[in-house]
């Protein structure tokens, strides 16, 4: 079932399962997701313990927001966990070549072709991103939102202006780095820093968990966003040769 | 049945589906499709839970956040695999 | 409420591994990262040998389990760390192994463009380890399981070939839909329960419909991690293209992580919907494991995948715990606690002693390929003569897995094959011995080859491409297979160490 993992271009496409086996592979998923089905609607809906405990207490969290208090106090631990998971992956995508290390992050180029359309609405377009994801990020301690959310629109904003072909981003380059761990690094500082005061790891002080929670987030905002033009980039494949040259000739004939 | 455990039954049929396409189909890609239809599942079936009570729990929607996240992560590492894969099949066939 | 005893370093298992990352990612130098690698792992090792005195010592009297609630919210809505005997096992060898590994990469990265990734990963993926036998919560462990699993697959594409590269795409594919399945399960049990917490999970947990198919998912969704036959089609591959050092953790370690979280969910959190024939089936399929493993390590013509295969077997003796922990009718319940706690200890020492022979193998293994460039097994004919150390510690790992005295192996299967016959299981005897026999060949076939000069091999010289090792990267091998001798005279200490705490 996994023997054979076949490739888009491989011109002989592998066959799937022989149809007896895909037919019992069905059969028994089908009948293991039945029993689940039963079993689910037999024991109904449940009252989880959990909704008065968050909500009562929703006060002590430093946040409004009970998503975001579950996020950043309640299981805060998960959420370093996570930034945790994104550093691996960025790490697992980065190019290899590290002697670019010496190369500056964000280099200026000459797009080889322009496209003033794009350029003029990019002048309009990335302050304003810019401003809405800062507004994500902090209306997330009240409202849905949050470093996510502004992460990921931030990180829109680095995709758009990459695609404008100005800029070229080196994330080998020592300020790219430490943008990628700023997230992790802000999280377990703040985490160990609050020990002094409350003797427990990651357990803040309630007068000052609001603008800990807020630190904790803007850092987190940027490693995502980091991260996630990163994965933009490395991902960024030219088209398939061969299909590329088909283009070009129907294209002149 | 109430609509929460109406989406909780969908959220199990969409995890059937992801495993049997993750299960019988050979190329990387729709696997990989598979498996994220499968997660989608997994977190309907977490938010249907989530309010079949009377008030919303909101650990669940942390839970699924957090997550999304982790199948983003892993989503993008699969394609970069894929990516440096053929790559590497495209040198050696132009070798 | 400040915590004054061993529960508050806790936390520090966790939080230094991820600041080595942290570090190795910023300095990214050679000897940058090689320094903070040897820091991590000392302050590592520290730390753990702190914890260690702190445990009390009494044995079985104690049922002590330190808890940490992380952020100061205890569990249902905050998440807890805890130890007891079992993890603080496996966290011990953990750091043990981390630190012999770690000198080793150094040695073994220092020429390599990889090195600059390595680092980072190789501490994200030990935090992942660390966090995960610290864990006390269903939902942590999947984060936990997602940390180790990505980060063990970056670690196998590191080898940056071909080959390299589709194992870990698979590996990937069949971790991420393994996770999934223990996903679903979480789901399953805090509709059910409303907590997610280890402790409380196992107070509530009946045998009701619900639980059987949380069981069931969690049991697909880890055995496809652990690589228990049938699910192990994976593994060979994934763990002998990788780099030696990510070889040896994820074969030392990485399988070991799930198949732990296995062993608390069938023996505490779950253990209410666990059936007799459910026992039976894990038991047969570890029984298959043990042969076909065997068979297949016997057929491998690379070292390393034969290395891989065997892991595959021995994976299969960790599972005959299962039936093992049967109850036989008219057993009080103070005699099951016994014969669960004499199954495990014995299951316990089978996973310090497999974790370090095989990783002094893989580290033989690495030093071949290193001054051969291959890892050909017919083309070692006479090898000995050039690498005696890597040689001799793949010979002493080999013993311990074949399960010859005064080897930690045997002591383990000792341990095992008393448990069998205690619970008058006899026919895991036959298939122990028949595994023990069949490594046994596997193994002579590769030091026949290697040692045993035959008429050709005085004709042949040097081989070409021949390339010298630094003498520590065999002695770190050797100090782990020697370890795994030393562990064979000191049996006492990891039995006295998984009793606490492992009350039932």
């Amino acid at each position: 079932m996994f023997n054979n993992l076949t490739l888009g271009r491989s011109a002989q496409h592998k066959a799937d399962l022989p149809v007896g086996v895909l037919f019992m592979v069905a059969l028994a998923i089908a009948a293991a997701c039945l029993f689940l089905t039963m079993a689910l609607i037999d024991f109904g809906p449940a009252e989880q313990p959990l909704v008065t405990l968050v909500a009562s207490h929703l006060e002590q969290s430093g946040v409004e927001n009970p998503v975001t208090a579950v996020l950043l106090n309640f299981r805060s631990y998960d959420t370093l966990l996570e930034v945790a998971v994104l550093l691996i992956v960025a790490l697992a995508v980065m190019p290899a070549n590290s002697e670019q290390s010496k190369v500056r992050f964000i280099s200026v180029l000459v797009p080889t072709e322009r496209s003033f359309v794009l350029e003029a609405f990019l002048r309009w377009l990335l302050p304003a991103i810019v401003v809405t994801s800062g507004y994500l990020l902090w209306t997330g301690a009240a409202l849905p939102g949050g470093a996510f959310q502004a992460g990921a629109l931030l990180a829109g904003a680095g995709i758009l202006l990459l695609l404008a072909g100005h800029h070229s981003f080196n994330f080998n380059a020592s300020a790219a780095r430490l943008l990628l761990v700023v997230g992790l690094a802000v999280f377990l500082l703040v985490g160990a820093a609050v020990i002094l005061s409350s003797g427990i790891a990651l357990a803040y002080p309630q007068a000052w968990a609001g603008i800990l929670i807020l630190v904790i987030e803007v850092a987190a905002t940027l490693t995502i966003a980091a991260i996630l033009v990163l994965l933009f980039c490395a991902l960024q494949v030219e088209a398939p040769r061969a299909n590329y040259e088909g283009l070009i000739k129907e294209e002149r004939p | 049945m109430t609509q929460a455990m109406l989406y909780a039954v969908f959220g199990i049929v969409l995890f059937g589906v992801g495993l049997f396409g993750a299960l019988a189909i050979a190329h990387v890609m729709k696997k990989l499709l598979a498996i994220n239809i499968c997660g989608v599942g997994v977190f309907m079936v977490f938010i249907a839970n989530a309010s079949s009570g009377v008030a919303a729990d909101y650990v669940p929607h942390a839970m699924v956040l957090t997550g999304i996240v982790v199948a983003v992560a892993g989503t993008a590492m699969a394609l970069s695999l894929v990516v440096r894969i053929n790559t590497l099949e495209q040198q050696e066939e132009d070798a | 409420m400040p915590l004054s005893d061993v529960s508050s370093l806790l936390p520090l298992l966790v939080a230094i591994p991820l600041t080595g990352a942290i570090f190795s990612v910023l300095i990214n130098s050679k000897h940058g990262q090689v320094l903070t690698g040897l820091l991590a792992a000392l302050s590592l090792a520290l730390v753990i040998g702190v914890i260690l005195l702190g445990l009390p010592s009494d044995g079985l009297q104690s049922t002590a389990v330190f808890r940490y609630p992380i952020a100061g919210w205890e569990a249902p809505l905050g998440i807890a760390l805890s130890l007891d005997g079992f993890s603080a096992l496996l966290l011990t060898l953990t750091t043990f192994l981390v630190t012999v590994l770690t000198f080793y990469s150094a040695y073994y990265f220092s020429a390599s463009p990889a090195r600059v990734r390595f680092w980072p990963l190789w501490w994200l993926l030990v935090a992942g380890i660390n966090a995960l036998f610290l864990s006390a919560d269903i939902f942590n462990v999947y984060v936990t399981l997602e940390i180790i699993g990505l980060a063990a697959v970056a670690l196998v594409a590191l080898s940056g070939n071909k080959a390299g590269l589709t194992a870990a795409l698979r590996y990937l594919l069949v971790g991420l839909l393994g996770s999934l399945c223990y996903l679903m399960a979480v789901a399953l049990l805090y509709h059910v329960y409303g907590t997610l917490d280890f402790a409380q999970l196992a107070a509530e947990a009946e045998s009701n419909p619900l639980s059987w198919s949380a069981l069931v998912l969690i049991t697909v969704g880890l055995v496809l991690k652990t690589a228990l036959v049938p699910l192990h089609f994976w593994l060979p591959h994934a763990h002998g293209s990788a780099p030696a050092p990510v070889s040896a953790i994820l074969s030392a370690l990485v399988v070991k992580a799930s198949f732990y979280l296995l062993v608390r969910f069938w023996m505490e959190i779950l253990a209410p919907a666990v059936t007799n024939g459910a026992l039976i089936l894990l038991g047969i399929l570890g029984g298959l494991a043990i042969l076909w493993g065997c068979i297949q390590a016997l057929r491998a013509t690379r070292l390393k995948l034969m290395v891989a295969y065997s892991t595959v077997a021995q994976i299969g003796y960790l599972f005959l715990l299962f039936p093992l922990l049967m109850s036989a009718e008219g057993t009080s319940a103070a005699q099951l606690a016994v014969q669960h706690q004499s199954a495990l200890a014995a299951v316990s020492y089978f996973i310090v002693a497999h974790a370090c022979a095989k990783a002094a193998m893989f580290i033989a293994a690495g030093n071949i390929i290193h001054s051969l460039g291959h890892d050909d097994i017919a083309k070692l004919q006479g090898m000995a003569k050039y690498m005696p150390l890597s040689l001799f510690t793949f010979a002493i790992a080999g013993g311990s897995l074949i399960g010859l005295p005064p080897s930690a192996g045997f002591i383990a299967k000792w341990l095992l094959l008393n448990v069998a016959i205690d619970t008058q299981q006899w026919w895991w005897v036959v298939i122990i011995l028949t595994g023990g026999l069949l490594a046994a060949l596997a193994i002579f076939r590769v030091l026949d080859l290697a040692f045993i000069k035959s008429e050709q091999a005085s004709e042949q010289v040097a081989p070409a491409h021949w390339r010298k090792v630094p003498v520590a990267m065999p002695l770190s091998g050797l100090a782990l297979a020697l370890c795994t001798m030393a562990l064979g005279f000191n049996a006492d200490l990891i039995i006295d160490l998984i009793t606490i705490g492992g009350g039932e």
